[in-house]
């Protein structure tokens, strides 16, 4: 289990319900080089509010190629920002 | 219906808040409260003292209020960590929320502390214990931060017993239960009794809670008054107060400030006190009340504390009539040599604010006063804390004292300041 914790630049759904569905995103790793992942499956959703920073945790599969890696993204809902928290395979 | 009171204490508040943030928010594996810790101010402009220490760090003997370089002494290995106080703020709210969902009244007492009146939820939860179990747990889950929860038939056992053994715990203390649990404790353990207190206490040879609730209360009296009267109802576990949920009205508004370098010039020192009259002003207004006694504080570089009060002629909400109070009792107690660290002003004697007699012989610009001050706070609340300031603070070298204004912690994460 590895931990990011790294801003991403994502590209989600709202649907006419208000629920987030993130689609596809984009980060930089720490050598500046830029990854664009596409969420192949959203695995769960839970609101947390540890310390009172009200956002949603999403547990994603991304499939590419024969490769499979599940990871964890974050909706920080004040400051309207999705985090890379970590990589969970 | 009976009242069940619980109060609810979030164990070493500050640090249990970064803590959890930084474990749950940034993911990092090293938790604060595991290892000796401290959240300490800003050594650099002067601020750095511990506001709160992890249990492990409570074992090297470091304590709340003690200067950094003598934590360190004590403790070489400990780990600081800035305060966060929006942070602070958010978590704050975020528990009261939670315990709003569970209780039908709820009384915030600070940041960290509240009571909560669980009478006529039986059904709901179960026994008291188990309730309070059952939120002590759900703060626990939910917010990932661990607090005390005392339970008993009013606020003041309630509270009592929530400073029993920490962390994570619920411990019960209804009236039944003191000669066991209360008694044996030492007297300054009580509620409202100090060190001060203390010793008076101790020259007429009461040294537990239990010898002051058998105490004669008229000889209490005699040494200490009215006050002698009421920690002897507190140490026979009584309270008349109930849970409320509306918060009660301050008695009182207050303000200082630790300058970054020492004050040695009388404009400066002015300037201070009005970013602080500036701030006392605006939250009085904000509550409706006025004040009539003034409080001027000091502390020297020599650590020497000076105070004066003044009664003024009405009561005023005015921002400007608080600042040249302030300065009138400022030049009456400052030599104009000695170097001052800090400095505070307090508003007391307050009451809601009434229309106000004209002054016969006085330039009275109450009316012109308040509708100022009105705009500025009205400027303020659309547009934000540091949408309008003073020319005056802005100087160079006094940007510094803008941190007496505008910050969300002077609002609602202290508790009035008390009289110097």
């Amino acid at each position: 289990m590895t931990t990011f914790n790294t801003p991403v630049e994502m590209i989600a759904v709202c649907d006419a319900e208000g629920r987030l569905q993130p689609l596809r995103f984009r980060f930089e790793d720490a050598a500046h080089q830029s990854h664009i992942v596409r969420i192949s499956e959203v695995l769960s959703v839970k609101e947390i509010n540890y310390v009172g920073m009200h956002c949603y945790l999403y547990i994603c599969r991304a499939v590419s190629g024969e490769r499979q890696t599940l990871f964890e993204l974050r909706y920080l809902v004040k400051a309207h920002r999705w985090i890379l928290f970590q990589l969970l395979s | 219906m009976d009242s069940i009171v619980c109060h609810i204490d979030v164990n070493s508040a500050f640090l249990s808040w970064t803590a959890a943030y930084r474990v749950k928010m940034l993911g990092e594996r090293q938790d604060l409260r595991d290892i000796p810790s401290a959240i300490c101010g800003n050594s650099d402009t002067r601020h750095g003292i511990i506001l709160a220490k992890s249990g492990p760090a409570r074992q090297y003997g470091v304590k709340t209020g003690e200067p950094l370089y003598q934590a360190r002494q004590k403790c070489p290995r400990l780990t600081v960590a800035p305060p966060d106080y929006a942070l602070y703020t958010a978590a704050s709210r975020q528990f009261v929320a939670l315990l709003k969902e569970m209780a039908p009244v709820v009384e915030q007492y600070s940041i960290d502390e509240a009571w909560i009146d669980i009478g006529g939820t039986e059904k709901l939860y179960g026994p008291p214990a188990r309730a309070a179990e059952l939120i002590k747990n759900r703060i626990r889950d939910e917010l990932g931060f661990t607090v005390n929860v005392g339970v008993s038939s009013n606020k003041l056992l309630a509270k009592m017993a929530s400073d029993f053994e920490k962390p994570d715990r619920v411990h019960t203390l209804f009236p039944a239960e003191m000669p066991d649990k209360l008694w044996p404790l030492p007297v300054r353990n009580l509620f409202m009794v100090g060190p001060a207190t203390e010793r008076k206490l101790a020259a007429i040879g009461i040294r537990t809670i239990g010898q002051l609730a058998k105490a004669d209360p008229e000889r209490l009296k005699l040494r200490l008054h009215q006050y002698g009267g009421l920690i002897w109802n507190f140490a026979n576990g009584r309270c008349p107060d109930a849970v409320r949920d509306e918060a009660a009205l301050n008695k009182g508004y207050g303000n200082s400030v630790t300058t970054p370098a020492d004050v040695t010039d009388r404009g400066l020192a002015c300037r201070v006190l009005l970013s602080l009259a500036e701030n006392i002003g605006f939250r009085i207004r904000k509550d409706g009340q006025a004040g009539s006694c003034v409080t001027v504080f000091f502390r020297t570089a020599d650590f020497a504390n000076f105070s004066r009060q003044q009664q003024l002629p009405d009561p005023t909400d005015a921002t400007l009539e608080i600042y040249r109070a302030a300065c009138r009792l400022f030049d009456r107690l400052w030599d104009g040599r000695t170097p001052l660290r800090q400095l505070g002003v307090y508003l007391s004697r307050t009451g809601c604010r009434s229309g106000r007699q004209a002054a016969l012989f006085e330039d009275d610009r109450y009316d012109q006063l308040v509708r100022a001050d009105q705009a500025v706070d009205g400027i303020r609340a659309r547009f934000g804390e540091r949408a309008i300031l003073r020319a005056c603070l802005l100087q160079p070298g006094t940007t510094a004292l803008n941190d007496a204004l505008g910050q969300e912690r002077h609002y609602s994460l202290t508790k009035p300041l008390p009289g110097p």
